[in-house]
C-alpha cells in the first residue's frame, strides 16, 4: 500500500503546486525536506479537518433541496440524501477508493485503476510502518476523499428530485460512486491519463462537480420534466420551494464545508509554504462565494425587478464551484471576479434550462456543471503552468466519459424496474406515496 | 392558508352577562350579515375603527380571490407567472340593522386607499341570530 507515497510525498506536494502536472517526478526530490513527525501530524490534520467539514456539505446539500422541493417531497428527497451518503461511504471502501488510487497496480494503465477494498493503516502506527511517514496517515487520506465522493452523489439527488422512485435512484448512486466517479478521478489524482496530459483541477470544478452535473443532467433528461412544469404552449411554471429559510441555512453550510473542500485540497499543512497556500485557499474560496451571491443578487435586481433569493444562493454556490478548479494561484481581486461570473452563469444558464425543457429542480446543473466548466476553463488565467488545450480536454474527455457512462446506466435502470414514480404518486407527493410520511404533518397539502 | 379568528366573537360569548334578565325579550329586532373584502394591510385600521363605533365582533378569514383588481405577474426563478388570486381579508360581521349604514361607512371610509384592489362591501338580511349560551335572539344574541 505505498501508492500513497508515490502519489504525493512532501516535496512533491511543493512541486505541485508550481506544476501540478510533474508531481509524479519530484519524488526523488524528498531529500531536500527532511520528514517528521509534525508534518505527519500536521498534514493528517488537514486531512481529518478537511473531511469533517466537507462532511458537513452533505448536510448543506440535505437543507438546500429540502428547501427547494415542495414539501410535499421534502421526507423524500431528505430520505435521498442521507441514503447516497452511506452508500457512497459504502462504495468507496469497497471499491471506489483503490481504483481512483491504483498506485503502481493499474489495471489499463492510466485509464483503469487496481479493484481492492480499502486498507487502513494498523492500530497504534510506528513511523517506521507508515504507508509514507513523509507525508500524512492513510485513514485520514481515505476519509477526507471519501467525502467527495458523496458530494457529486448529492449534486443528482437535487435536479432529479420530486419525481425519481427512492431505489432507482439509490442505485444509480451505487454505480455512479463505485465506477464512474473513481474511474474519471483516477485520471487526474489518481495520477492517470489527465495528470499526465497537465490537465489541471486543484479541488475538483470537472473532476467532483461537472461530474455530477453531468450525471444529473443526462437524469433529468430521461427521466423528463415535473408534471405540469412546462405548459403545452411552451411556458415554464414555477414550482416555488417549500423552505426558504432551509434552503439558505443548507447554502451556508455548503460554504462553511466548502473551506474544507478547497483548503484540504491542498493537501499538506506541515510547512510554512503548505500553511500560507491553505490560508490563502480559504480567503479566495470564501471571495468566489461572495462574488456570485453579489453578481445573482444585482443582476435578478437588474433583470426581474426583485431581486431572487434562490438565484443568490445559487449564485454564491456557483461562485465556490467556480474558484474550486484553482483556488491557490489568484489573489483576492480575481478569485472574486472568477466566483461572480459563476453568479452571472446562473442567473441566465436557469432560465436557459427552462427553455429547453430539462427540469432542474434546484438549479445543479448551472452551478456543478456550467460553473465548473467556466472554473477548469478559468485555471489558465491565474495559473500559467495550466494550458487551455489541457483543460479542455479534461473537460470534454470527463464529460463524455460521464455522459455515456450514465446514459448507460440511466436507460438500464428505466428498461428494468422504471425510474419514475406514477402520476398519481407524483401529484400527491413522493413522502406519502413512496414513504407514507409527510415532512410537516401538521400542514395542509402542499 | 385559510383560517378564521373567531376571537372576537368567543370574547363576546364568553362575557358574563346577566342575560336571563333580558331573557324574557326572546325576539329581538332585525340583523344584518355585513361581508365585507378589504386589503390584508387594513385590518387593524378597520378593526380599530369598527370597535370605535360600538361593534362588538366580527369574524376574520384569509382569503384570496380576484376582481376589478384581477391579477398580476411575478418572476421565479426567471420564469414568469401569473398571480391570479390576490390575498384578501374577509371580515363578516353580524350588526342590527340600525346600525348597518354606520358600519358600512366606517368599512369604507377606513379600507380606502383611492387604488384599485380596495374591495368590496355586501349587506345581507339575516333570517335569525341566536346566543349559544343564553338562547337570546337577533339584536339581543349580538
Amino acid at each position: 500500500m505505498n501508492y500513497l507515497k508515490t502519489k504525493i510525498s512532501l516535496a512533491a506536494v511543493m512541486a505541485m503546486m508550481a506544476m501540478p502536472s510533474f508531481a509524479q517526478d519530484a519524488g526523488d526530490a524528498v531529500a531536500t525536506a527532511v520528514p517528521t513527525d509534525s508534518v505527519f501530524v500536521f498534514n493528517t490534520l488537514l486531512f481529518l479537518i478537511g473531511g469533517v467539514l466537507v462532511f458537513w456539505m452533505a448536510a448543506g446539500f440535505a437543507m438546500l433541496e429540502a428547501g427547494l422541493v415542495r414539501s410535499k417531497n421534502v421526507t423524500m428527497q431528505l430520505t435521498k440524501n442521507i441514503a447516497l451518503f452511506s452508500f457512497a461511504a459504502i462504495t468507496y471502501y469497497v471499491i471506489g477508493y483503490v481504483l481512483m488510487y491504483p498506485g503502481d497496480g493499474w489495471m489499463i494503465d492510466g485509464w483503469l485503476g487496481a479493484l481492492g477494498v480499502a486498507i487502513l493503516e494498523p492500530v497504534g502506527l510506528a513511523a517506521a510502518d507508515a504507508d509514507a511517514y513523509d507525508y500524512a496517515s492513510t485513514g485520514s487520506d481515505y476519509f477526507f476523499q471519501l467525502m467527495f465522493v458523496a458530494t457529486t452523489a448529492s449534486i443528482v439527488s437535487g435536479t432529479v428530485a420530486e419525481r425519481i422512485k427512492l431505489w432507482p435512484f439509490l442505485i444509480f448512486v451505487i454505480v455512479l460512486t463505485a465506477l464512474i466517479y473513481p474511474i474519471q478521478a483516477s485520471w487526474s489524482w489518481g495520477a492517470g491519463v489527465l495528470d499526465a496530459a497537465g490537465f489541471s483541477d486543484f479541488a475538483g470544478s470537472t473532476i467532483v462537480h461537472s461530474v455530477g452535473g453531468w450525471a444529473a443532467l443526462t437524469g433529468a433528461i430521461i427521466l423528463g420534466p415535473r408534471l405540469g412544469k412546462y405548459t403545452k404552449e411552451g411556458r415554464t411554471v414555477p414550482m416555488p420551494g417549500s423552505n426558504l429559510a432551509l434552503a439558505t441555512l443548507g447554502t451556508f453550510i455548503l460554504w462553511l464545508g466548502w473551506f474544507g473542500f478547497n483548503g484540504g485540497s491542498e493537501l499538506a499543512l506541515g510547512g510554512v509554504d503548505s500553511a500560507a497556500n491553505v490560508s490563502r485557499i480559504f480567503a479566495n474560496t470564501n471571495a468566489a462565494a461572495a462574488g456570485g451571491a453579489v453578481a445573482a443578487l444585482i443582476l435578478t435586481q437588474l433583470l426581474y425587478k426583485k431581486p431572487d433569493l434562490t438565484m443568490v444562493l445559487n449564485g454564491a454556490l456557483a461562485g465556490l464551484v467556480s474558484i474550486t478548479a484553482e483556488p491557490l494561484a489568484p489573489g483576492l481581486g480575481s478569485a472574486l471576479l472568477i466566483g461572480m461570473i459563476g453568479g452571472v452563469i446562473v442567473v441566465f444558464a436557469v432560465p436557459f434550462l427552462d427553455r429547453l425543457k430539462i427540469d432542474d429542480v434546484v438549479g445543479a446543473i448551472p452551478v456543478h456543471l456550467i460553473a465548473g466548466i467556466w472554473g477548469t476553463l478559468a485555471v489558465p488565467l491565474t495559473n500559467s503552468d495550466a494550458s487551455f488545450g489541457a483543460q479542455i480536454y479534461g473537460i470534454v474527455l470527463v464529460g463524455a466519459f460521464t455522459i455515456v457512462a450514465s446514459l448507460v446506466v440511466w436507460v438500464v435502470i428505466k428498461a428494468t424496474m422504471g425510474l419514475r414514480v406514477d402520476e398519481e404518486t407524483e401529484i400527491n407527493g413522493l413522502d406519502m406515496g413512496e414513504l407514507g410520511m409527510e415532512a410537516y404533518p401538521d400542514f395542509g397539502k402542499g | 392558508m385559510r383560517f378564521s379568528s373567531f376571537f372576537p366573537v368567543f370574547r363576546d360569548l364568553l362575557q358574563l352577562q346577566t342575560g336571563r334578565e333580558t331573557g324574557a325579550r326572546t325576539r329581538g329586532t332585525e340583523v344584518k350579515l355585513i361581508i365585507a373584502t378589504i386589503k390584508p394591510f387594513k385590518l387593524e385600521e378597520v378593526r380599530e375603527a369598527l370597535t370605535g363605533i360600538g361593534v362588538r365582533g366580527m369574524m376574520v378569514t384569509e382569503i384570496k380571490g380576484f376582481g376589478a383588481q384581477s391579477g398580476h405577474t411575478e418572476i421565479y426563478r426567471g420564469a414568469e407567472y401569473a398571480v391570479n388570486f390576490v390575498p384578501k381579508i374577509k371580515l363578516e360581521l353580524v350588526v342590527s340593522a340600525a346600525m348597518a349604514d354606520e358600519v358600512v361607512e366606517t368599512i369604507s371610509k377606513t379600507a380606502r386607499t383611492g387604488k384599485i384592489g380596495d374591495g368590496k362591501i355586501f349587506v345581507l338580511d339575516v333570517g335569525q341570530a341566536v346566543r349559544v349560551r343564553t338562547g337570546e335572539t337577533n339584536e339581543d344574541a349580538i
